[in-house]
């Protein structure tokens, strides 16, 4: 074998972590059915606010996302405003999210769009907690897939006095509750 | 003389020990920079709801007389009949009951009915999800009426001797029927001349109920309040009070359930902060009948659902509250003076 | 220089620097973690309408003026406030009143629609005055209409705010040949010249003293007596006010000192033992205030009463007794008023439930030849919503039996004769009568809903009205 053609030791790692390198950005990348991910179950959540101080990440991959089907679009919305508000409306003294990532919008008397900026949002799950006291529930958190680092060990997940933490299948990620059919919260 | 040049901080301590302090700096930069994370969120970012469930004991003016254990499953609705029988409904069955709640007669149903009224004559009303079934009063099946469709959800029946009212908080109406089943009129369409905006019914909450003249109330939930309607479906009057203290309506959509006690006052449930109130014919607030520790749901922040599935008054005043969790009728009566604690 | 000082100089450099360089690190550390931007959130960044949740505006009394091409009719007869002018619903003098009627009633001489309400007309010199809801332009609407014909002369309009609850307006102007007084819904308090419709005052009760709409807006109706108008605002410090009718200005006021609230009753004027006061029963309880000069608003004497609403005004019986009713369970009160050395002083005689004596929810019982006539509210038991007529010791005498049932509707008595409006506008003319209900007749005069509004009767018509409309009726004999 001429030396041209022989590969080096060197070379021969190289190429391998290469190869290492480029399959597992390609597998980041193209997540198949048995690619799995961390979520929390929000039928089990106590909205503790652990999602929020424990995840490695500042702020936390988990965050609030809203199920619009849920929604009673209220003015007195248990999850936006704080319980003893004087009054209801957007000032900042009467809303109950503490990083302001919870906005509503008037739609037509009396109801209100509610939407969530997930830039501010930290994941505490205050008004996750109103909601569900209150309302429909229809304000739920949920692990961003796209945020999340997806540790092996999720930190959250160990810290979760509700085991509300679990591994699914990266292509169904998210486990809202929803009004689906047969399933409406019972008199 | 010369004078001895004074010792600085820097001759008081030994080299070593500032040494140490450069590596105390050091490692609490890192520890600081490294452990951003708290074991336990702030105050600022948890939501407690405990100081909103408690109640004074000085704002409780009914107490629990009795207590009728239900041999029913998944009891639903409540009614009391003309005669002073209370009926309950449930899982595939009605229950009546005497003054006493000693059942004296069950009748079979198929389902757990909704909602439940009794008619002058002794029949019976149920709701079944989405249509009305008639009863005669042995409990036998007269008539089903046409659903209201796919979104009905039938919440409430008020009935007196020409009409039944049913509440359908799917499709935020109240249909008025005659006994034969046929629709006399809608009430819950927008009529902006006076400036009524419809049932806001964002939970399976809507109830409707007659006071002590026959005047017809339904619940407003989304309004937090009451609003009186002609049959024909004209709003008369309404009074709303939310908010989170003792004196309102909580949450999203309350109160839950109404009944009307003779002198006017009217009994209210809510859902969220669970509790049973009755205010005056004026609309203040008279006392707190059940307390959430009462209903045994002091603060269930992840169940939006009520406990109390139904109220009624019977012929004695007394208030019922049937618990859906205890199984039970939690009988109350106003307290006398030698009730209340000093 | 010591080794040892050698030694301890650069170790305090080292310090130095490392203490400025941690510094800087945990500078940028808490600066890199801090939120860039600061928005200031204030509410209505939500998009909320304007108004939407506002407080009320102050409203401009002075309002807007418009003149119709309606005449004041030349007929005689007046009803000058409500209950008439001894505040009494009883007319003493006046034409005789048909015995009987037509087979389809008697006749309807004009009707006019009227916002939805519950406000009795007064009458004057041909005129009738109404204060109206006129939902269009959303405002209190004084009206004044020919007697006649019931076209309209003039409109005095304010802008304000009226939600429907159970209708909008209430109250029956007074009026006098130099003043009309009304109060509108919201506690506004107006005075017009009563021929033009000028401005005279207006006072807004609410903001001016602090008074409690009451729950079905204001009900009370206002009292001119002897060139003053009679308030009772019931805010924190005035109970009850006197005010120069033509001027406007206080006179005298009365303390609330028991933070009592504005009932849906109207102040009553009153002599006992000798001593003319006006009589008003709020929430809270019923008081006595002097009426005379030399103590004009002085308190003389008070009752504490709980009932949460109260609707009727307080009647006076005999020997200072005065009967209090109420709905909603309440029943009735019987207060004693008495007098010693010129100190007045006033008690609860009984307390009884509705089922068990004479008592009202919306309008005032009758006195009339030491009988008192009214009807019956729906938890009064058997006698529920029945015509009754009880003496003054509380034993019933008569009642118009379960066939004869009336509602919340007014009644009033001339030459001899009840005549008693039911919810659904029918008009019944009872008579007189110690021995029994004795019927004459009855005519559906009203087609619509709650004709609650009290009735006026000036000379031989009768005006009346339903929750939309006013009517006026002849009674005149002979016809």
């Amino acid at each position: 074998m001429s030396k041209e053609n022989k590969l080096g030791r060197r070379d021969f790692i190289r190429a391998a972590a290469a190869v290492a390198a480029g399959g597992g950005a390609w597998m980041v990348s193209h997540p198949n059915e048995q690619a799995f991910g961390w979520q929390l179950d929000p039928r089990k959540c106590q909205q503790c606010g652990r999602c929020a101080t424990s995840c490695v990440l500042s702020p936390s991959a988990v965050k609030c996302v809203h199920a619009f089907e849920m929604c009673g679009y209220c003015d007195l919305c248990g999850g936006y405003l704080q319980p003893g508000a004087k009054a209801q409306d957007s000032g900042a003294e009467n809303e109950l999210c503490p990083v302001a990532a919870l906005k509503r919008t008037y739609v037509e008397a009396p109801f209100y769009q509610y939407t969530i900026n997930a830039d501010l949002c930290i994941g505490c799950g205050k008004c996750v907690k109103g909601c569900n006291a209150f309302g429909n529930g229809s304000l739920q958190l949920q692990v961003k897939q796209e945020l999340c680092v997806h540790c092996n060990d999720c930190s959250i997940a160990r810290d979760c006095p509700a085991q509300a933490y679990q591994r699914v299948p990266i292509a169904k990620a998210y486990m809202l509750k929803t009004l689906e059919k047969g399933s409406e919260p019972t008199k | 003389m010369q004078q001895e040049p004074t010792k600085g901080i820097s001759g008081r301590l030994p080299a070593r020990l500032w040494a140490v302090l450069t590596v105390a700096v050091v490692a609490l930069v890192v520890v600081i920079a490294t452990t951003e994370k708290r074991t336990e969120p702030g105050a600022s970012y948890k939501l407690d709801l405990k100081p909103f469930t408690k109640v004074d004991d000085k704002d409780v003016a009914f107490r629990q007389t009795a207590r009728f254990a239900l041999n029913l499953d998944d009891p639903s609705a409540l009614a009391v009949a003309d005669s002073g029988t209370v009926y309950v409904a449930g899982k595939d069955a009605v229950l009546l009951l005497d003054a006493e709640g000693h059942e004296t007669a069950r009748h079979a149903v198929k389902g757990t009915p909704d909602a439940m009224a009794v008619a002058p004559d002794g029949r019976i009303l149920l709701g079944m999800r989405n249509h009305v079934e008639l009863l005669d009063a042995t409990g036998k099946l007269l008539a089903a009426w046409k659903d209201l469709g796919e979104r009905g959800y039938i919440t409430s029946i008020a009935a007196n001797a020409d009409n039944v009212f049913v509440a359908d908080a799917g499709n935020r109406v109240v249909m008025r029927y005659d006994y034969g089943g046929n629709v006399l009129n809608e009430m819950g369409q927008r009529d902006l001349k006076r400036e009524f905006e419809g049932f806001v019914v964002p939970s399976p909450y809507f109830d409707a109920a007659f006071d002590q003249s026959g005047e017809l109330w339904i619940v407003n939930p989304g309004r937090h309040g009451l609003e009186n309607h002609r049959p024909t479906g004209e709003l008369v009057s309404s009074w709303y009070k939310p908010g989170m203290d003792l004196y309102s309506f909580c949450g999203c959509c309350n109160p839950t359930h109404i009944a009307f006690r003779s002198d006017g006052s009217v009994v209210t449930a809510e859902k969220g902060i669970n509790r049973v109130k009755v205010y005056a014919p004026d609309n203040t607030l008279i006392g707190v009948v059940a307390t959430p520790d009462d209903l045994h749901a002091p603060s269930d922040e992840n169940d939006s659902h009520s406990p109390v599935k139904d109220l009624a008054v019977d012929k004695k005043d007394r208030i019922l509250i049937l618990v859906g969790p205890m199984k039970a009728i939690l009988v109350y009566e106003p307290k006398t003076p030698g009730d209340r604690k000093p | 220089m010591s080794s040892k000082k050698e030694k301890t100089i650069p170790a305090v450099a080292a310090f130095a620097v490392t203490a400025v360089l941690a510094g800087v690190a945990l500078w940028t550390w808490f600066v890199h973690d801090a939120e860039p931007g600061m928005n200031v959130r204030l509410p209505g960044a939500d998009g909320t309408p304007a108004g939407e949740k506002g407080k009320s505006k102050k409203v401009d009394l002075k309002g807007r003026f418009e003149r119709f091409d309606g005449v004041a009719a030349e007929r005689p007869g007046a009803w000058t406030r409500f209950r008439g002018a001894d505040c009494d619903n009883v007319r003493k003098d006046g034409p005789p009143l048909a015995d009987a009627w037509p087979k389809d009633g008697p006749p309807v001489l004009w009707k006019v629609d009227l916002g939805e309400g519950h406000a009795g007309p007064a009458v004057m010199a041909g005129r009738v005055y109404l204060i109206d809801y006129d939902e269009a332009t959303k405002s209190d609407a004084i009206r004044c209409f020919s007697l006649a014909d019931g076209k309209e002369i003039w409109r005095h309009s304010y802008s304000v705010t009226v939600k429907r609850n159970h209708g909008m307006s209430r109250t029956v102007p007074t009026v006098t040949d130099k003043c009309l007084v009304t109060i509108g819904p919201r506690c506004h308090v107006v005075c017009l010249d009563p021929v033009s419709g000028a401005f005279r005052w207006g006072i807004d009760l609410q903001r001016d003293y602090g008074t409690k709409e009451p729950l079905w807006y204001t009900g009370q109706c206002p009292l001119i007596d002897e060139g003053k108008v009679i308030l009772a605002p019931c805010g924190p410090d005035v109970l009850m006010m006197a005010v120069d009718a033509e001027a406007g200005t206080p006179i005298w006021r009365t303390p609330n000192k028991r933070a009592w609230n504005m009932s849906h009753a109207s102040i009553m004027p009153m002599t006992i033992a000798g001593k003319k006061m006006y009589v008003y029963c709020a929430v809270g309880g019923v008081a006595g205030v002097s009426a005379e000069a030399a103590d004009a608003g002085t308190l003389l004497w008070e009752v504490p009463w709980n009932a949460k609403v109260v609707a009727p005004s307080p009647v006076l019986l005999d020997d200072g007794k005065i009967l209090l009713c109420a709905g909603y369970g309440e029943g009735s009160v019987m207060v004693q008023v008495q007098v010693d050395n010129g100190a007045f002083s006033a008690k609860t005689l009984y307390k009884r439930g509705p089922k068990d004596g004479i008592t009202s929810e919306q309008q005032t019982p009758i006195v009339f030849d030491r009988l008192l006539y009214g009807i019956m509210p729906k938890d009064a038991g058997a006698l529920r919503s029945q015509f009754v007529c009880y003496n003054f010791n509380g034993d019933l005498v008569w009642s118009s039996g379960q066939s004869n049932r009336f509602g919340l509707g007014p009644y009033l008595l001339a030459d001899g004769k009840f005549y008693v409006l039911n919810d659904e506008g029918a008009l019944a003319m009872i008579k007189v009568s110690r021995d029994g209900f004795v019927p004459l007749a009855t005519a559906q005069i009203l087609h619509g809903q709650d004709s609650w509004g009290p009735m006026a009767l000036a000379g031989d018509r009768l005006l009346l009205r339903d929750s939309t409309q006013m009517v006026c009726v002849s009674l005149a004999a002979g016809k």
